[in-house]
């Protein structure tokens, strides 16, 4: 028969295992990024393109209080309070959803360039869409794990999707923290 | 509900402790952004100090909000 003790000690070890496969996941995604943040300035070492300032600053003020929220909900479900948890994921989710309307709905068709009309072009919709790829799979992953919680899936003790979705979530918020000053401010607006 | 909290910050810590320390993070990173946006608006050509605050929001995240220290086992909140 298997004891509370056994069932608790084995999700542990999971939990574990999980974790350091979370992070090997992280840290082999950052090179992707990294890749990406590196051609940028090859390409154009002192140059950026022509962008809006605000919009830029809008969105990663959205990105960063997405991320707060998302620790909120984290610290919540700790604690067991899951109605706090709740509450603290859908505004990280809303928050995810308005990042993406400033970046794709406004940036984009607002920007100085089209897709592929040059290569400072072609790096800014890349570095932008990759990211906003990773926003968007970071937003369905955390409303898989809000429905889950709603059902009742997740304890106090035993939450480690939460955990593997907040990683990604503030992964994700960490990347951005690169990319708005390597497009938006470093180098000569042309 | 109080007895899970109390439970908790038994193993954790305090949950208006880690809670202050989310705000705080938070307002931190609010602030190096602002900076940042005041850097890149007044001087083009300093690249370097936005290196500099980039790196240490991105140390703030990962320490803070990601809890690397999990990974290590060394984290008191290691909760999962």
């Amino acid at each position: 028969m298997t004891t509370q003790v056994e069932v608790q000690s084995d999700y542990k070890f999971k939990s574990d295992s999980n974790r350091l496969g979370l992070w090997l996941f992280i840290i082999s995604d950052a090179f992707v990024f990294g890749g990406l943040l590196v051609s940028r300035f090859y390409l154009f070492a002192g140059e950026r393109p022509e962008l809006n300032q605000w919009l830029g600053f809008f969105v990663t003020f959205v990105l960063l209080t997405s991320s707060f929220f998302m620790y909120r909900a984290e610290t919540d479900m700790t604690y067991g309070n899951v109605k706090g948890f709740t509450r603290n994921i859908l505004v990280t989710i809303v928050l995810g959803v308005l990042f993406l309307i400033g970046v794709v709905g406004l940036e984009w068709p607002t920007a100085p360039f089209s897709v592929g009309e040059n290569a400072m072009s072609s790096i800014f919709f890349t570095m932008t869409g990759m990211h906003a790829l990773h926003v968007l799979s970071g937003v369905i992953f955390l409303f898989i794990v809000y429905r889950k919680a709603k059902k009742g899936m997740y304890t106090q003790e035993q939450h480690f999707p939460i955990e593997a979705a907040a990683v990604y979530w503030h992964f994700v918020d960490v990347v951005w923290v690169f990319f708005y000053p390597a497009l938006y401010l470093m180098g000569r607006a042309v | 509900m109080e007895e899970k909290i109390e439970a908790a910050e038994k193993m954790n810590g305090g949950y208006k402790e880690n809670k202050n320390i989310g705000v705080a993070v938070f307002l931190v990173l609010i602030a190096l952004t602002v900076g940042e946006f005041f850097i890149g608006s007044i001087a083009v050509d300093w690249s370097w100090p936005l290196w500099g605050i980039a790196l240490l929001k991105a140390a703030l995240i990962i320490y803070y909000f990601m809890h690397v220290t999990r990974v290590f086992g060394m984290s008191k909140e290691d909760h999962s």
